[in-house]
């Protein structure tokens, strides 16, 4: 049997399996689809390209609308001190006020609004006497007082306490010898006569908590000198429940007021507090050395002021005129039976 | 983008210069013009898919066959054991010899016996001789398609040709073969 070479095989293979044409409608068919899809594909990619270079100038975008808005803001805060109030309070109504975190070594130690607000709450332990005249507005109390008081905390508390009109005449006035306690009202021409007893110890633990419940808790303290129409600003613990969240506030400088040190500090109110008191915004001047409060300024949402103090004069440590705090009832007056009003028209939840 | 380095390799061009050859080597790998037709689509697609990918570090064209290759190979992956081994379709897409009457005459029974012989070689073998016999391409392309030494295309081709030779000396004879028969 004859056979044949590989390289015959070779040779005549092309022959015996020849090409042929495919199909010219499938070779047409199949180009169109070819050129359709490259078309899709192409504006796919361009329009891939685009949403890339937007996403793109919206990441820069954003990137920079917060860092504005987490620092910006602060920096013009502390940096452009020759913004008036106005201004400010503006300002803070655009962004949020940062606290002492954000702020480190910008102006006291880290722990000086912690020490100031400490004092606020527990001022009557930072003197001995105090004695002085304060003008106070509250708007939605519908307050416009002058309140002069001298007092006398520590180992002999007593008070006397003066609240006048705009007009200068007295309305009301409480004085305490630390045994009674005698309340006044000189437009009805009545007073109040009662014994005190021991106000009760210090409160220990935290002085604001939410509970179980979630309701928030502020733990005041009594005053054995019962100044109570006084304490807005000789024990201005309601005004501390106002620094209770640092990053609410922060403190913006410190200046001489009536020749005290002051910090002067400025921020947001709570929610709750802010309601209660009308007053989103505040700023508040507090004497380092005793945590007392020489001025306030509180704004509603509509930048109106809504609640004011100014302590016109204060003498700290200089003495008073203990008789004054004397409890001896005018013969003359009617005598009043019931609870006293101590003037003093804050709700704490205790 | 790759339009923009290889602004000649557009689809369209590939295309045209390309799609008989892929769909040649499609129609002697599997021996059934449909099949031929639905790879050489997908070929293409796979093409027009992977064209940003394409490095330029070898030829388009041995590119493409690889591309042809491997959709082949995955065609006869999926048809192992039906269509294209069984060869059972196959006279009826035999190619046309149409304007070669004495082909189809003499040995018109030849082409089915060697075509028959060519499908029964294991693909790597049918392979090839495709590209090395009937596409005519070098032992380099041939070795870039596959993905293999040069000499290994050559040793498999080699074999293949043997394979081939004793396919059909077994299925029919050599007389039956008178244009390869050695004179």
């Amino acid at each position: 049997m004859s056979t044949f070479t590989e390289k015959e095989l070779e040779k005549h293979l092309k022959m015996y399996i020849p090409d042929q044409d495919p199909d010219p409608n499938f070779v047409k068919d199949l180009e169109n689809k070819l050129v359709m899809m490259e078309r899709r594909r192409s504006i796919t990619r361009k329009w891939s390209r685009y949403v890339s270079l937007i996403g793109g100038f919206a990441a820069i975008f954003l990137l920079m609308v917060w860092i504005i808005s987490s620092h910006g803001q602060q920096w013009v805060a502390n940096h452009l001190t020759a913004l008036n109030d106005h201004e400010r309070t503006a300002l803070k109504t655009n962004g949020n006020l940062k606290g002492e975190s954000e702020f480190h070594g910008v102006y006291a130690g880290d722990s000086e609004p912690k020490t100031i607000q400490e004092k606020m709450l527990n001022a009557i332990d930072n003197y001995e006497n105090i004695k002085g005249k304060f003008h106070i507005v509250h708007k939605e109390l519908e307050l416009d007082n002058m309140v002069e008081f001298e007092i006398s905390e520590g180992d002999k508390p007593g008070s006397y306490v003066v609240v006048k009109g705009t007009d200068g005449r007295i309305l009301t006035e409480y004085r305490s010898d630390g045994k009674s306690f005698l309340f006044m009202d000189h437009l009805e021409r009545k007073y109040q006569w009662e014994p005190v007893s021991n106000p009760g110890p210090i409160p220990e633990g935290p002085r604001y908590f939410v509970d179980e419940k979630g309701q928030h808790i502020w733990i005041t303290r009594p005053d054995p000198a019962r100044a109570y129409s006084a304490h807005d600003v000789t024990f201005p613990q309601d005004y501390a429940f106002w620094l209770t969240d640092p990053s609410n506030y922060k403190i913006t400088g410190h200046e001489k007021y009536l020749g005290r040190d002051v910090a002067v500090i400025e921020g947001q109110n709570q929610p709750y507090m802010a309601k209660k008191h009308d007053a989103p915004y505040f700023k508040m001047w507090v004497d380092t050395e005793t945590g007392v409060l020489l001025k306030l300024i509180a704004t509603d949402k509509n930048n109106q002021v809504s609640n004011s103090i100014e302590v016109l004069s204060l003498a700290i440590d200089q003495g008073v005129d203990r008789t004054k705090f004397s409890t001896k009832a005018p013969e003359d007056w009617r005598e009043m039976t019931g609870p006293i009003s101590t003037g003093n028209n804050r709700v704490i939840t205790q | 983008m790759y339009e923009e380095k290889y602004p000649q390799h557009d689809i369209s061009r590939i295309y045209q210069t390309y799609y008989k050859d892929v769909y040649n080597f499609l129609f002697h790998f599997t021996g059934d013009k449909n099949n031929a037709e639905d790879l050489t689509q997908e070929t293409f697609l796979r093409i027009l898919k992977s064209l940003s990918n394409y490095s330029g570090k070898s030829s388009l064209k041995t590119w493409v066959f690889s591309v042809a290759k491997h959709v082949a190979l995955d065609h006869y992956r999926r048809k192992k054991f039906t269509s294209v081994l069984s060869g059972i379709n196959f006279l009826k897409n035999i190619p046309s010899t149409e304007g070669i009457p004495e082909m189809k005459v003499e040995h018109g029974e030849v082409r089915h016996l060697v075509h028959q012989a060519l499908l029964a070689l294991k693909p790597n073998y049918r392979a090839v001789i495709i590209l090395r016999a009937l596409r005519e391409l070098s032992i380099k392309e041939t070795a870039e398609i596959l993905g293999c030494s040069e000499s290994k295309v050559k040793v498999d081709y080699h074999r293949a040709l043997k394979k081939l030779q004793q396919e059909i000396g077994l299925e029919g004879g050599l007389e039956c073969l008178p244009s390869l028969k050695k004179s």
